[in-house]
């Protein structure tokens, strides 16, 4: 493949992105994370998990959403359909479900005093029914919040009208992202980490990966090196308010000793960064060593061969954020598949480690006011189209 | 006196105290080692795992007995203290996040099943 030292590449093809230094205000604002809240994260569709966490009808999941102030419960019905509401009972306002993740015969009682909902949010038995002579059961079924889902991907928007649907949100990528096989992964791994750091921040080192040659010199590095020359993304393409992220395969990758016996047991990192089988006309096309995809305004899908992964990430505050990471794989049957997951994930999970290092250090910095803007470069495009994004919906524009 | 791991695998016995049963547990014995330890333990490993896991895989992984599944704690651990002794060159590298506040929330997970135990309240 042919790497020049291309420059303004993006620039040229995504000038309505523009090129001026953004403010850090941004980032430290309050007011403006306010606005990020009602412009961004109450309109959007936001992913809030995955059809492997309610494989049986009566199967659900409670997914705290603080930018909002609630808590969801997510619920598989007997019908098969995905469901979603506010989980709070219509009595007092305690919460329906109190596991992250369970299991239901059809039926959710409130722990408090017994006021049972079906999985359509049907308020099904009010306890001492003829002391409430002005509840009216069929007007208190729980608050419902809208809820879909896209290749396994759920999916929540707390609209009480959604602007689009969940199939025109993500029009702009489901063609291309739809073409990667998801069928045959299991989760097998998953890291939560709360953060003091703004969630565009977070989200930043994971929109470039310039900063591997850098930030990732001990560890990353290696399967990006780049001898000589300046680190230059195979792809960085915007569709809306999306966007996907291209790695360029390594000018030379020499395996450590660890990761060549991993291979001879399981797919690995050797095989993940390694060149791409041809997928056929309708497969996937890789645009780079491995495809980081943005799905506006906080979810990756990162797509390598053998097995994929993704990032949430939750904004708590405007200084603190929470980090959601899951991996797929195919599922593992012996040792030697174990051990090859584990080295792969050892080797995902150090780098992010080092970014999260970072995180806390810029946010800190970034309040003191000292600087009043920030830059970013051609290889940094991503970068600048989420917060353009961002800004777009603040100014009521997207 | 009878040993902690399958016959044949005597030799990884001065390092059993790398047998962790969670990422959390083998990344802090990662982290608490001496450069002299993991460069011991990774060479051993080096050698052996190949072995372990070649062994290992002739059984149902949900069906290991405790000293089978030590062994393979023992080469989950080679994951770990190879970034010690091929990335770092350290045991304590400066600029990064403690895994107490990375949560690998899968250590909760049962082993060689289909992700996240149903039901548990958290």
């Amino acid at each position: 493949m042919s790497m020049t030292q291309a420059t303004g590449r993006f620039t040229a093809r995504y000038p309505n992105e523009g090129t001026a230094p953004i403010p850090v205000e941004r980032y430290t604002s309050q007011d403006y994370f306010e606005q990020e809240k009602s412009a961004v994260f109450k309109r959007k569709w936001l992913n809030v998990g995955h059809m492997m966490q309610l494989a049986r009808p009566g199967d659900y999941f409670v997914h705290q959403l603080h930018v909002a102030d609630t808590g969801i419960l997510v619920v598989r019905g007997k019908d098969g359909l995905v469901r979603a509401f506010h989980n709070m009972c219509s009595h007092r306002g305690v919460p329906i479900a109190w596991d992250q993740q369970g299991h239901c015969r059809g039926f959710l009682t409130c722990r408090f005093h017994g006021w049972v909902y079906d999985t359509t949010g049907k308020l099904v038995h009010v306890s001492d029914a003829e002391n409430f002579p002005s509840v009216d059961a069929s007007q208190n079924g729980l608050s419902s919040i809208h809820c879909g889902v896209w290749n396994g991907f759920i999916f929540v928007n707390l609209a009480p009208e959604p602007e689009e649907t969940l199939e025109e949100y993500l029009e702009p990528v489901s063609d291309h992202i739809g073409r990667y096989d998801f069928s045959g992964f299991v989760p097998a791994f998953s890291y939560r980490i709360d953060e003091n750091v703004n969630w565009k921040t977070l989200q930043e080192a994971q929109l470039e990966g310039w900063h591997l040659p850098y930030l990732h010199e001990k560890t990353l590095a290696r399967a990006v090196k780049v001898d000589g020359r300046q680190y230059r993304h195979s792809a960085i393409e915007l569709y809306g308010l999306h966007g996907v992220l291209g790695s360029p395969p390594p000018d030379s990758f020499t395996p450590p000793p660890t990761a060549m016996l991993a291979s001879q047991f399981g797919t690995g990192t050797v095989q993940a960064f390694g060149a791409k089988a041809d997928k056929g006309a309708d497969g996937y096309q890789f645009r780079g060593s491995f495809d980081f995809w943005h799905i506006f305004p906080n979810f990756f899908v990162g797509l390598l061969d053998g097995l994929f992964f993704t990032f949430n990430i939750w904004p708590v505050a405007v200084d603190r954020s929470i980090w959601e990471i899951k991996g797929y794989y195919p599922p593992v049957t012996n040792a030697g598949q174990l051990f090859a997951q584990e080295y792969s994930k050892v080797g995902l999970r150090d780098p992010m480690m080092e970014d999260c290092y970072t995180h806390e250090l810029m946010a800190a910095q970034l309040k003191s006011g000292a600087k009043t803007s920030l830059h970013f470069q051609d290889e940094e495009m991503l970068v600048r189209h989420l917060g353009n994004g961002v800004d777009l919906c603040v100014r009521g524009l997207a | 006196m009878p040993s902690s791991l399958p016959e044949g695998f005597a030799d990884l016995e001065p390092w059993i105290d790398w047998a962790q049963p969670t990422e959390l547990l083998r990344n802090h014995k990662r982290w608490s080692a001496t450069m002299a330890e993991s460069q011991g333990f990774y060479d051993i490993m080096q050698q052996r795992a190949a072995d372990a896991l070649s062994y290992l895989n002739q059984y149902p992984l949900t069906g290991l007995d405790a000293t089978q599944t030590r062994l393979l704690h023992l080469c989950l651990a080679l994951a770990e203290v190879a970034v010690t002794v091929e990335m770092y060159g350290e045991p304590q590298p400066k600029y990064v996040f403690p895994i107490d506040r990375f949560v690998p929330v899968h250590d909760g997970w049962p082993l060689g099943t289909t992700g996240p135990a149903m039901g548990g309240a958290r």
